[in-house]
């Protein structure tokens, strides 16, 4: 029954509008169309004609014609073709509308009229192709522009150029594919916009900003559904004040001269409860990949929220020396100077540049949820005497922090606090740590994997840990190591450290902190272990020395009851071959056989877990090897 | 429900026909208040040294703009509705515009069949109006 009632609507419709008569008044360019209902009585003064509500001078619209087809309400249509473009302005909207054109520029002035109780929202529609095409719109009330299959280049300031304030809607049609190129100017984007920037659609929009940024936003941006390119921009590809939000859609971001995305506060004086300077995404794939020195793929001024989605982001971009700030500054996949906060979603981040890293924040990182992969390659970044290098491979322990930056997979200033979710990170270079925290580290949950050239897990303050399965390799630091006091009350650890004074646990005993343990299951290796103390440790432990090598078994017996049994990790290996910190858990590198303690192949094993009780005696089952060992709460 | 939705979009199409119908002639008033009506359909005016110059299928004509007062669709030409109402039998007589009698019709669409495209006067009683087609 629905079929035939939507034929008779239809064809009444097709009835209507072809029987329906609209008369067209032009002047060569630009032409309104009024239905005869809008129309009414027009009538002549002086040279000129009104119609509905609007005037016309008719030696300037000197044309006029009948035809059967109708601009729809509220809408104004922009074709452009070559050098030239034609725009249709409905009728009921004629007096809000002054279109001037320009060979294929076109600029309209919006009347300030426009309003909900005047016509509503007026939806502006481009089409067709000009390499000498722009689109301006001046106004003060929200906007809709809807992209309909159209590639234009200008040649001289932004392509399309949006005066208001408001909300404006760009739309990309569902099925067509939309180019955007800006020319020479002093414009802040190819897309540049005064007001709050809403992409959408289920078409394809491919942007390149030649002089500015690709996307530039006064006010917040908002994506949904739409499959957004930015082939190239000389400075950001986004760049947005308010917040970014991402719910769903395709962003690919390349050949950007600055960062991929950049979200800022807009001014301390002028700021309201929404502006955050917050990027966030919930949903759809984000791919950018950047170059520019010290630039990053994603950079907030408030938090980064990452609450679904897929983003692969890679960042080739080596660091600079800041002349103004006197110090080194890097890249980074992700730079937030508030939070960085995941709970959901899958991001793959690349970092190969010198000083390069995962995440930078200046808050606090906190992840609840989602799958994170971090591979950083980038040497250690080092300011001395003038010159930068970009590899520094000697001990830059001396260094002024100011003077060096190194690559991270997590850098957190304000603390890091891990809930649940998967993290998987390898650094390969000097100074390289996996996760560092400037303040506290909490890991309560998740499944982490750190095969760190420096330290696994760093905090220069406090270190807990109380749930979580954690697999932590240094190739030449410690594994887990606190500069503050560390403590394990659950969770399940294997945390292997290098040789010498490296280790596998690592407090600041020097500093009088200590580790202490009151639950979990423990295996940590190195070439030394900080043993927990007995003040504030509730469960006991057992240490031996010994080497261990990928894919052995580690294991503590009480008589032949096994009560723990660890699996050296196959990435247990003293490769250092920055290709393979591409790899990641269940893709090792090559090698094995790997011996840390400086040259001994020899360190300590420690071990502990809830079964162990003090004063007992067990057996440490290593390879082939075993030793008898006496619980303790130190 | 049938029957009722039948009725609603027979409704709907009527209606929709019948405004359609609204715009099948562009009328002009002239400020001494005759009215001159031309088909609509795909017609095209332009303005030039103060005239209006009007083409179409059916009509070729200029019109001085300081002589016009308005323009309007309409759904008869200009003053038929009024003779057919004030007549009653709708009954009129259509003149060539070298004073021709070409005959007597009872609706427009009936002229335009019958004659070919051109002016004609139509006379009803005491009142007459011309007609372009």
């Amino acid at each position: 029954m629905k079929k035939p009632i939507l034929l008779c609507v239809a064809v009444s419709l097709s009835l209507y509008i072809a029987s329906a008569k609209s008369i067209n008044i032009s002047n060569g360019t630009v032409t309104y169309n009024f239905p005869a209902d809008i129309a009414g009585e027009m009538t002549f003064q002086d040279e000129s004609v009104k119609i509905g509500e609007r005037t016309f001078s008719l030696s300037e619209f000197s044309v006029m014609n009948v035809s059967d087809a109708a601009t729809a309400s509220n809408t104004v249509m922009i074709r452009y073709s070559g050098s030239d473009a034609s725009v249709e302005v409905a009728g009921n909207i004629a007096q809000y509308i002054d279109v001037t054109t320009d060979g294929a520029n076109v600029s309209i002035n919006q009347s300030d009229e426009v309003s909900e109780t005047t016509c509503g929202e007026i939806t502006y529609i481009l089409k067709g192709e000009s390499a000498h095409g722009s689109f301006t719109l001046i106004g003060t009330y929200k906007s809709t522009i809807e992209l309909q299959g159209v590639a234009l280049t200008s040649t001289a300031g932004a392509v399309l150029n949006i005066q208001n304030g408001k909300r404006i809607s760009l739309s990309a049609k569902n099925g067509t594919a939309n180019t955007l190129v800006d020319g020479s100017g002093s414009q802040k984007g190819a897309i540049d916009c005064k007001g709050h920037l809403e992409l959408k659609g289920k078409g394809e929009l491919n942007v390149t900003g030649t002089k500015s940024h690709a996307i530039y936003a006064k006010e917040y941006v908002e994506i949904k559904n739409l499959t957004l390119n930015i082939l190239g921009s000389k400075k950001d590809g986004i760049n947005c004040a308010q917040y970014f939000l991402m719910e769903s859609g395709n962003v690919n971001i390349s050949d950007s001269g600055d960062d991929g995305i950049q979200v800022s506060y807009k001014d301390d004086t002028d700021r309201e409860a929404e502006d955050t300077g917050t990027f966030t995404i919930k949903d759809g794939t984000l791919t950018a990949s950047i170059s520019a020195d010290a630039a990053k793929c994603v950079k907030a001024d408030g938090d980064i929220n990452i609450e679904g989605g897929t983003l692969t982001l890679k960042s080739t971009a080596n660091g600079v020396w800041d002349s103004t700030k006197l110090k080194t500054k890097a890249s980074a996949c992700i730079g937030a100077d508030g939070n960085a906060n995941i709970t959901g979603g899958t991001l793959h981040l690349t970092a190969t540049g010198s000083g390069g890293k995962g995440i930078s924040c200046d808050g606090v990182f906190t992840m609840d949820g989602g799958d994170l992969t971090v591979a950083t390659t980038g040497g250690l970044l080092v300011y001395s005497n003038g010159t930068l290098n970009h590899n520094y491979t000697s001990d830059a322990e001396r260094i002024n922090s100011d003077y060096k930056s190194s690559s991270k997979g997590i850098k957190a200033d304000a603390g890091v606090v891990i809930n649940d979710g998967n993290i998987y990170i390898t650094t390969a270079t000097n100074n390289a740590e996996g996760i560092e925290s400037k303040k506290e580290l909490d890991i309560n949950g998740g499944t982490i994997f750190v095969k760190a050239y420096d330290d696994g897990i760093n905090s220069t303050s406090d270190f807990r840990v109380s749930g979580g399965n954690l697999t932590v390799i240094s190739i030449v630091g410690d594994g887990l190591d606190s500069n503050g006091n560390l403590t394990i009350s659950g969770g399940y650890i294997r945390t292997m450290g290098s040789g010498g004074m490296e280790m596998g646990l690592d407090a600041a005993t020097e500093n009088g902190c200590a580790v202490y343990i009151t639950g979990g299951t423990l295996f940590a290796f190195g070439g030394k272990n900080t043993y927990p103390t007995k003040a504030g440790s509730t469960q006991a432990f057992v240490y031996t020395s010994g080497s261990i090598t990928a894919n052995s078994e580690v294991s503590v017996k009480s008589g032949t009851e096994t009560l723990v049994n660890f699996t050296v990790p196959s990435e247990y290996t003293s490769s250092t071959n920055r290709s393979d910190a591409l790899y990641g858990p269940g893709n090792p590198p090559g090698g094995g056989g790997w011996n840390p303690g400086g040259g001994s192949g020899s360190g300590s094993v420690m071990i502990s877990c809830p079964a162990l009780v003090s004063g007992q005696s067990y057996t440490i089952v290593n390879g082939t090897s075993s030793s008898t060992v006496t619980a303790r709460l130190r | 429900m049938k029957k009722v939705i039948s009725v609603l979009l027979g409704g709907m199409l009527c209606s929709l026909i019948a405004y359609a119908e609204d715009s099948q002639w562009l009328t002009f008033k002239m400020t001494d208040g005759t009215e001159v009506s031309v088909e609509a359909a795909d017609l095209i005016i332009n303005y030039n040294a103060g005239k209006l110059l009007i083409t179409g299928p059916t009509v070729d004509r200029e019109l001085i703009v300081a002589e016009l007062e308005s323009m309007q669709f309409t759904s008869e030409a200009a003053g038929l509705k009024n003779i057919i109402a004030e007549e009653g039998s709708g009954n009129f007589s259509v003149y060539t515009a070298s004073g021709m009698e070409a005959g007597s019709f009872s609706s427009i669409n009936d002229v335009r069949k019958a004659l070919p495209s051109g002016v004609y006067i139509i006379r009803s009683g005491e009142k007459s109006f011309k007609i372009i087609f």
